[in-house]
């Protein structure tokens, strides 16, 4: 009878789990509608500003009508593509730099300043520049996503470079092995992770300076769509934009955290 | 034939704040498929002797040489067992084994059957396609082992291999160590703080003080307890007259406020 036993406490925890996990949600869906609720009924009775602060009803016709229309697709995919590009440019770069600055001690001590101050530097304060340099188009946004993560991805993979026990370098130099086998055997596996997370982080930033870029020069994508219906007044489409880009944000983040989990397990 | 033969070294670390001397005029020899031990203090320059001879560490002062070629230009292969046993915990088992081979770009089938073989012959040929963490301190101790004989090294250095591990898997690997050391003939260092293990295990011993790090004495194990394996000379009646002459030495270092 023992074993039954076992089970029936398993079984038990199981359903207490399953208990906490509903009513977790529950809570989450109840804020979630209590928000909208109240966000309605306060535009329709006039207690805000329509007018400034529309309604979910006004966002979501207008979604749906721009979906329809296909005009909101041309404005997501093209600040998508920016994204992601500034995103993996910036993160390939910087492991890229990092990887250099590896290699040569001298080269970390001589660039050292500069990356303090690029580091320190509020990079969106760049923006006017990048245009003037690259032009009022895709090259500066996208130059703005990477700039902004480019820095920190540099600055953290290289201290975790420099963190890795100096005893697997000694392993490997004890069989003779030279500067690049050093690194692909034990500083790049043994920084992995840290080289992960920093994906997460990066997905954040480069949101923050593709928005940003596209406030400044744009004339497609999200960015742009919220300065528009500012200048026009129409702050529907400013709240239908803000909240495509919250979806999309949280969407993006979740999938790195699929491939952070992903790559955890495959490159162990 | 003498192998390895270091003359007057001396190292001092330097940085920026000063520099430490951790060996001052270290000189003694080694003839082939001889087996001696270091003994001392911690901080007595024992891990900084086996970095020198496995060319991790440049010396500052003095001359080593190995089959009478200054280490510099030889090309003699050294195995070296860090003082942890260092597994890369990305890597299995048998990658870990085969990554000295790896490293000097001939990995072939002969070498993954050697890899396997030793692996049988300590083992733990049922766990090489897991991860070290997935093993026990002495299983790891073991791969590290099988991964530092993969080269097939003459000279042989094992830095406080069995300090970490509880005392019977320690006596047992012992053993396994000297009996795989015995079969391949190899020429071994072992540094120990460990009197008994010192004494059981090797032909020679080296005592070191610290501050800077100087040889005290070199004792010559009794020709009785070198023939038996380790366990067995433990309980030799040899055994306990050599212990007690090394532990009243060290007791005398204590005393005079050297600290051991
Ligand atoms: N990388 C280093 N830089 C500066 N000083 C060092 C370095 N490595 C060791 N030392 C110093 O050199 C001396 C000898 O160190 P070593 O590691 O060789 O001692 P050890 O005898 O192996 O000690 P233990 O038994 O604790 O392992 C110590 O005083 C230590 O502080
Ligand atoms: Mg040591």
């Amino acid at each position: 009878m023992k074993p039954l036993k076992d089970e029936q406490l398993y079984e038990a925890y199981q359903k207490g789990l399953k208990k906490e996990r509903k009513i977790v949600l529950t809570w989450q869906v109840g804020i979630a509608v209590i928000f909208f609720l109240c966000w309605e009924i306060s535009s329709r009775l006039y207690i805000i500003d329509p007018l400034l602060f529309s309604s979910p009803s006004k966002i979501f016709d207008l979604i749906l009508t721009r979906i329809a229309n296909g005009s909101l697709f041309v404005h997501v995919s093209v600040t998508l593509f920016e994204t992601l590009l500034g995103f993996l440019i910036g993160t390939i770069g910087g492991v890229l730099i990092a990887t250099s600055l590896w290699y040569s001690n001298r080269f970390a001590n001589i660039m050292d300043p500069y990356l303090v101050i690029f580091n320190a530097m509020p990079k969106v304060a760049l923006g006017p520049i990048l245009i003037v340099a690259l032009g009022p188009g895709y090259l500066s946004i996208i130059a703005m996503g990477f700039i902004i993560s480019v820095i920190v991805t540099t600055l953290v993979v290289y201290r975790a470079f420099l963190e890795v026990d100096r005893n697997y370098t000694m392993v490997l130099r004890s069989f003779g092995a030279n500067q690049s086998q050093i690194f692909k055997e034990a500083i790049f596996p043994a920084s992995l992770p840290v080289m992960i997370s920093t994906l997460k982080v990066n997905v954040g930033l480069s949101w923050v300076g593709v928005i940003v870029g596209e406030y400044l020069v744009s004339k497609q994508g999200l960015g742009y769509l919220i300065i528009y219906g500012f200048q026009v007044f129409d702050f529907s489409l400013v709240m239908a934009s803000l909240v495509i880009i919250a979806i999309l944000a949280a969407l993006m983040y979740k999938g790195v955290e699929k491939l952070e989990a992903w790559l955890m397990k495959h490159t162990k | 034939m003498t192998i390895l033969k270091l003359a007057g070294i001396s190292h001092h670390y330097f940085s920026k704040n000063g520099y430490t001397k951790a060996l001052e005029d270290i000189s003694f020899s080694l003839e082939r498929g001889e087996f001696i031990s270091i003994l001392g203090p911690s901080g007595c320059g024992k891990s900084t002797i086996l970095s020198i001879i496995a060319r991790l560490l440049q010396h500052t002062s003095g001359d080593i040489f190995i089959h009478e070629v200054p280490i510099k230009e030889s090309k003699e292969e050294i195995g070296y067992m860090l003082q942890q046993d260092y597994l890369f915990p990305w890597k299995t088992v048998l990658q870990n084994v085969l990554l000295g081979p790896k490293i000097q770009k001939r990995e072939d089938e002969a070498i993954e059957d050697r890899a396997n073989v030793l692996l049988q012959e300590v083992g733990l040929s049922n766990v090489k396609n897991q991860y070290p963490t997935e093993l026990s301190g002495g299983m790891r101790q073991r791969a590290a082992l099988v991964r530092t004989l993969m080269n097939n090294p003459e000279i042989f250095l094992l830095d406080e291999p069995f300090s970490s591990l509880d005392f019977q898997t320690k006596l047992k690997l012992e053993d396994l160590v000297a009996t795989i050391l015995n079969q391949y003939e190899k020429t071994t260092i072992l540094v120990t703080h460990d009197i008994g293990e010192a004494i059981a295990m090797s032909d020679r011993i080296i005592m070191m003080e610290a501050n800077p790090g100087r040889i005290v004495k070199i004792y010559d194990v009794p020709t009785e307890l070198r023939a038996e394996s380790p366990i067995v000379a433990r309980k030799h009646d040899a055994f306990q007259p050599i212990f007690d002459t090394i532990w009243q030495e060290l007791e005398k270092k204590e005393k005079s406020g050297e600290g051991i």
